[in-house]
């Protein structure tokens, strides 16, 4: 790439957004001109700022409360839907918890990943935006407690290799990993290279 | 389609969305609810980005009626004083800012372009730019070149807003 990234390709890159032969272009780019490395990293500052400023101001919304107003405002049929896709999604999940046991006996074993501090990834990777990618999608509900409080954060470095994996709970509601959240699971692949399941 | 889920996903940010358009609080929950319901009787394609386009829809329509009332009423005015004087549920819910800053914000925020505002207030509650584009009537890829310029404007806006203020604060005391 010989040309500079425009700023609405930064932003784009800063918000994971960017479609992924681009972000390697890109990310290609950064690591070797001093210039647009310093103007990603003001993007990233200004967006934090603006970030945080907007989440502290804007109201917060009950969504327990609307929900059942919803549910009285439709007539009942939001309720309904709801119990079809719980029946279903009871269905999917035993499914999947008898897949992944087929899978865990023809591996062998299950390797659990390395112990790694969680923050301490997130803070290095925040440091150097140029040479990895942070994602951080939340909120869902993963470990099935029925509330969307749970995060899957990522790092991937250039060719969109994902070397971190951390698993969180958003404890504190801020909507992204801090430090108030609880880490239940991290994972590190320092190459990236996908890990491959032996054929049965 | 999992109406619950969807709901979880969308309706705190689509309230957010509609309370930066309409500047109502009560009026932005009704619809995001109003949105919700159309959603039951005819579900889309693609309900994600469907949500935020019927949300600006209502917005707007809102907005026109609000615009009609006011004038049947003679008032002269773009934006209904008393909506804006009847909600102060921003400052009074937002319990993680000081009252002063949650002002600030909010003031900044109506100072801007309706897009920019409703490109930033999405943003920030983590929208991605395939809704955002839905709802404000753009390509995705124009997402990020609008965001970065709004976030500027925002920034600026918000240093001339609080230099105004200190002013106001040192002629008053």
């Amino acid at each position: 790439m010989r040309e500079h990234p425009a700023e609405g390709e930064m932003q784009a890159l800063l918000d994971g957004e960017l479609s992924r032969t681009r972000r390697v272009v890109v990310h290609a780019h950064l690591l070797r001109c001093a210039s647009c490395r310093a103007r990603a990293e003001a993007a990233r500052e200004t967006a934090a700022l603006v970030h945080a400023l907007l989440r502290r101001s804007m109201p917060k919304v009950d969504s327990a409360t609307a929900w059942d107003r919803f549910v009285v405002r439709s007539g009942g049929r939001a309720g309904k839907e709801q119990r079809n896709v719980r029946h279903w999604a009871s269905v999917a999940a035993v499914a999947l918890a008898t897949a992944a046991i087929i899978v865990t006996i023809v591996r062998g074993a299950s390797r659990p990943g390395p112990i790694a501090d969680a923050f301490a990834l997130v803070r290095d990777a925040q440091a150097h935006p140029a040479k990895s990618l942070l994602r951080d999608a939340c909120c869902s509900d993963h470990d099935g407690g029925d509330v969307s409080d749970d995060g899957l954060l990522t790092l991937s470095s250039v060719g969109e290799k994902v070397t971190v994996v951390i698993v969180y709970e958003d404890v504190d509601r801020s909507g992204t990993f801090t430090h108030g959240d609880l880490v239940r699971y991290v994972s590190t692949i320092p190459t990236g290279t996908p890990v491959a399941l032996r054929a049965p | 389609m999992n109406i619950r889920w969807l709901f979880e996903r969308h309706y705190p940010s689509l309230v957010r969305y509609l309370h930066g358009r309409v500047r109502d609080r009560d009026l932005a929950e009704d619809l995001a609810q109003e949105a919700f319901v159309r959603l039951l009787e005819k579900p889309p394609r693609e309900p994600d980005t469907w949500l935020y386009v019927v949300a600006g829809n209502l917005a707007r329509d809102a907005k026109r009626s609000e615009g009609r009332r006011s004038r049947h009423l003679g008032i002269v005015s773009e934006r209904s004083p008393k909506v804006e004087a009847a909600d102060p549920a921003p400052a009074a819910d937002a319990a993680m800012c000081s009252a002063e800053e949650c002002a600030l914000v909010q003031d900044t925020l109506a100072m801007l372009p309706e897009r920019d505002a409703a490109l930033l207030v999405m943003r920030a509650d983590d929208v991605s730019y395939r809704e955002i584009a839905a709802a404000i009537g753009v390509a995705p890829t124009s997402v990020g070149p609008l965001l970065a310029r709004a976030q500027q404007r925002f920034i600026r806006a918000l240093g001339s807003r609080a230099e105004e203020r200190r002013s106001d604060a040192r002629a008053s005391g």
